[in-house]
């Protein structure tokens, strides 16, 4: 099943989880890609770190009700999603980083689908000081 | 047989013109395949003139950094036993200076085999239009080419 998560958010913090991503248990999701923009105002800006990263926890967040591709099937979507998040779950390794500046559209193609195991966190997550609109749809299957 | 997707991160501030940020190592026997990289800069100067990036094949190992000396790749299915075969060494050019004295060398190598640049603000998904295959037991390096050093991130993707 396809479905989508999309946002927009000012962070307050750094780091700032935007979206966390909760596999059902004993399922497997693949993360197909995203399209992360920024609505910042400063052309000599640094750009901002974003990464994704597994998380250990939950941390402290909004649920955000996944979108299915297709509204005609009748099986709900499984897994989880979260967003502006109040308390930073706790983040494990790594798995993709980038900079993109604050009047940047980056749309991110993972060269395969990254898994998210069944019952595991993986978290999009802001890492600046500066803090400007950002919006993102993540696009999944399970 | 069942491929094995990983993804390597590497985030650095140059010292060095040129200076490899990452050397792949496929494992002896053991065929490495490129599918792309997401390469990023954090500069801050709009009228900067763009970096250059380069992909040479290398022969030697060269001297390894301590920023740090190898990294470490994330296989993309972490449930999965097995271990990645690939390495990865990491160079750097600087020192406790001043003055700079490297405490690396780079690896050897003359023959390129991609170039593009990227400005210091932007953002570059380079997708080769096939797959960049590393054969058993060679080395291909990722140098950053500009005398003016900014941050720079890449996320590799591969599969063995």
């Amino acid at each position: 099943m396809l479905f989508t998560g999309t946002n927009q958010h000012v962070p307050n913090a750094s780091p700032r989880t935007l979206c966390q991503i909760h596999a059902p248990q004993d399922e497997q999701v693949k993360i197909l890609g995203a399209d992360i923009t920024l609505q910042g105002s400063q052309p000599a800006s640094t750009p901002i770190l974003l990464q994704w990263v597994t998380q250990a926890t939950a941390g402290n967040a909004t649920s955000l009700t996944p979108q299915k591709n297709d509204r005609g099937s009748t099986e709900a979507v499984k897994s989880k999603l979260f967003k502006e998040f109040t308390a930073e779950p706790t983040t494990g390794v790594v798995l993709w980083q980038g900079y993109l500046h604050q009047q940047g559209s980056w749309p991110w193609v993972p060269r395969f689908k990254v898994l998210v195991n069944g019952g595991e966190r993986v978290g999009l997550v802001w890492n600046s000081g500066t803090f400007v609109p950002v919006s993102f749809t993540i696009y999944f299957e399970e | 047989m069942q491929r094995v997707e990983f993804m390597l991160v590497r985030s650095r501030t140059p010292k060095s013109n040129p200076e490899t940020l990452f050397q792949l190592v496929a494992a002896a026997n053991h065929r490495v395949t490129i599918l792309g990289a997401d390469i990023s800069l954090q500069g801050n100067t709009p009228a900067n003139a763009p970096v250059v990036f380069q992909w040479f094949i290398q022969t030697d190992a060269g001297v390894f950094g301590t920023d740090p000396t190898t990294l470490t790749p994330q296989k993309n299915d972490r449930g999965y036993d097995e271990a990645i075969q690939t390495t990865f060494n990491a160079y750097d050019g600087e020192s406790g200076g001043p003055p700079a004295t490297p405490d690396a060398t780079e690896p050897t190598g003359t023959t390129k085999i991609a170039e593009f640049s990227i400005h210091e603000q932007g953002i570059f998904p380079w997708t080769p239009r096939f797959s960049f295959v590393v054969k058993g037991g060679e080395r291909v390096g990722f140098k950053y080419a500009r005398a003016t050093f900014v941050p720079v991130s890449v996320t590799l993707y591969c599969t063995e």
